[in-house]
């Protein structure tokens, strides 16, 4: 992997004085998804599955050829277990509302991680207490490592869904997914992965840990904001209600009822994110291009860099286990706190997220009220990271230290 | 933008000392939580206002530099003023946010020093917060005794 080729792909790193190192939060984009998406409102604009002329069928085979290159990239059985979504929030709150509205009662239970973003928490809670169900947290233990003893214990008969991100955006963690789905499973549960920080930095194979739903976002794996995946087995999507009916959707209207497409396009109503969809093509092919396994492993390695240099700095407390498993990094400066210190790296050019990363209970659980993170994909180098360590050091000496 | 201008000397003292850490004692006391959901700052202002004026006031503060630095600056102004005088004070203290002019700007005293937080948007609910939790406290209790 040539780090300082793949930076020349993407027009915003031409940008010198910029460490953007903010990844989690989005990704850029290569030159590739943005001329992907400018040629379709340039040369192959039309509706999708209705218009009868060649160029309309032209468009609509490049969007259902998408369907089928994510369901490969994520391993899926069929192109027809994929669903185009706005992101991953609005495809965990289409299971939440439409799936386990309908199937977790009076009783039952909901289990996820403390380590949940609150898009994949709120919409849970949401269910259990209109059903009147029981909300379950499972703990992580000192290192930040998901607390698998408890797991065990909190994942019961009374179960009726496991929900867990694979990839936690604060602690950089990859939760276990595979032991988790079978747990889930072996209790007769819905196993349901937010795989909104897994799809943009590891392989994922749905074949190893068996989701019923998983949920990704677009724009955080080089693609356009407002494009997101929900997968389901048929199996599952067959008991999902749908969320929208109208246009698209349907094969036969009378003045009295109507018939449904077969999934997926059931659960695709009105027209899409046509360019939305085009750029996230493009954006898999990218990233196929370098390889999941690449990126994973080199992530992972800058991230040990960043927390070890880091970690020697005795005013620096960083979150999560010593070797890094992801490219994401939270830290806090002992005695300051995180936005001032992002306002300091924000006027050297050094964007870094400061707060609580849409995981309140999290970074409550760690023990503050914001942490910094930086998080860092393949096009990042260690001349940022670099920078980011001496920009704390000259932090810690303008604001603990006088100046 | 300078670092220097955003985080002066007067700016770091006050976030550093707060005055006014005294709890009120008394059944008059008018109480106040505001929070910046994006940040997790967290401000909580009591009061106690009678004879016409802010008699005394307390705040507990967990947040970053600009927002303690702000509050203590806030207390500092309002306290022995009037609604009316505190309501004019806040008010103004926006004005210097946004960039807009007032008049007598020195009545702001050391919070003038947080003018340069206007040039970072993304800072200015952080300096607002005590201003935006005064106001609410007092105007919540005229609300009451009406
Ligand atoms: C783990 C996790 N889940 C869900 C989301 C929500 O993704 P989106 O905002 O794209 O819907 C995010 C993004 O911030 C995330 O990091």
């Amino acid at each position: 992997m040539n780090v300082e080729r793949i930076r020349k792909d993407f027009p915003i790193l031409q940008n010198r004085w910029m460490a953007y190192l903010d990844n989690a939060a989005t990704s850029q984009k290569p030159r590739l998804v943005i001329d992907a998406i400018n040629h379709f409102y340039q040369y192959q604009n039309f509706n999708v599955h209705r218009s009868v002329y060649t160029p309309a069928q032209q468009t609509t085979d490049a969007y259902e050829n998408v369907r089928q290159k994510v369901a490969d990239f994520i391993h899926a059985d069929r192109a027809q277990d994929i669903i185009f979504t706005r992101g991953t929030t609005e495809s965990l709150n289409m299971v939440a509302s439409d799936f386990a509205m309908q199937h977790v009662h009076h009783g039952d239970e909901i289990v996820v991680s403390i380590t949940e973003h609150h898009s994949n928490l709120l919409p849970w809670m949401r269910v259990a207490k209109a059903n009147g169900a029981k909300l379950k947290y499972i703990p992580i233990l000192d290192d930040g490592c998901l607390d698998l003893d408890a797991a065990k214990k909190l994942i019961t008969s009374k179960t009726k869904i496991v929900a867990l991100t694979a990839v936690s955006n604060v602690l950089g963690t990859i939760n276990p997914i595979e032991i988790i789905g079978k747990l889930a499973h072996q209790n007769g549960a819905m196993y349901v992965v937010d795989a909104a920080q897994a799809a943009p930095s590891i392989p994922l194979d749905v074949q190893k840990f068996h989701p019923d739903f998983m949920a990704f976002s677009g724009h955080k794996m080089l693609g356009p904001t407002g494009i997101g995946v929900l997968y389901g087995t048929q199996h599952a999507l067959k008991q999902m209600q749908l969320p929208e009916l109208g246009g698209e959707m349907i094969e036969d209207v009378s003045t009295t009822d109507f018939s449904t497409k077969p999934i997926p396009w059931c659960f695709e109503a009105g027209t899409p994110n046509i360019a939305g969809v085009i750029g996230l093509g493009a954006a898999i092919d990218y990233l196929n291009q370098i390889g999941m396994d690449q990126i994973e492993k080199y992530c992972r390695n800058l991230a040990q860099y960043l927390a070890d240099q880091l970690r020697k700095d005795k005013h620096v407390i960083v979150y999560g286990p010593k070797r890094r498993q992801s490219g994401i990094v939270s830290f806090n400066i002992r005695g300051l706190h995180a936005h001032d210190a992002a306002t300091f790296l924000d006027l050297q050019h050094i964007y870094v997220r400061a707060g609580h990363h849409c995981a309140e209970p999290l970074v409550h659980c760690l023990g503050t009220e914001a942490t910094l993170r930086a998080s860092l994909y393949f096009y990042n180098n260690r001349n940022e990271c670099d920078r980011l360590i001496s920009s704390v050091k000259k932090m810690e000496m303008f604001f603990c230290h006088g100046h | 933008m300078d670092i220097r201008s955003l985080y002066q000397d007067i700016i770091l003292d006050n976030a550093s000392h707060p005055q006014f850490q005294k709890r009120l004692s008394g059944t008059r006391i008018q109480k106040v939580l505001v929070n910046n959901p994006t940040c997790g700052d967290r401000l909580v202002i009591n009061g106690i206002y009678q004879h016409h004026k802010l008699e005394a006031i307390y705040f507990h503060i967990n947040g970053c530099i600009i927002s303690k630095a702000s509050t203590n600056m806030m207390a500092h102004l309002v306290i022995h003023h009037s609604i009316k005088q505190i309501d004019d004070l806040v008010l103004s203290f926006s004005k210097l946010m946004t960039n807009e002019d007032f008049a007598n700007k020195d009545k702001l005293g050391d919070a003038l020093s947080l003018s340069s937080v206007a040039k970072l948007p993304v800072r200015i609910k952080c300096a607002m917060l005590p201003w935006k939790g005064i106001y609410q406290l007092l105007h919540r209790e005229v609300h009451h005794e009406n």
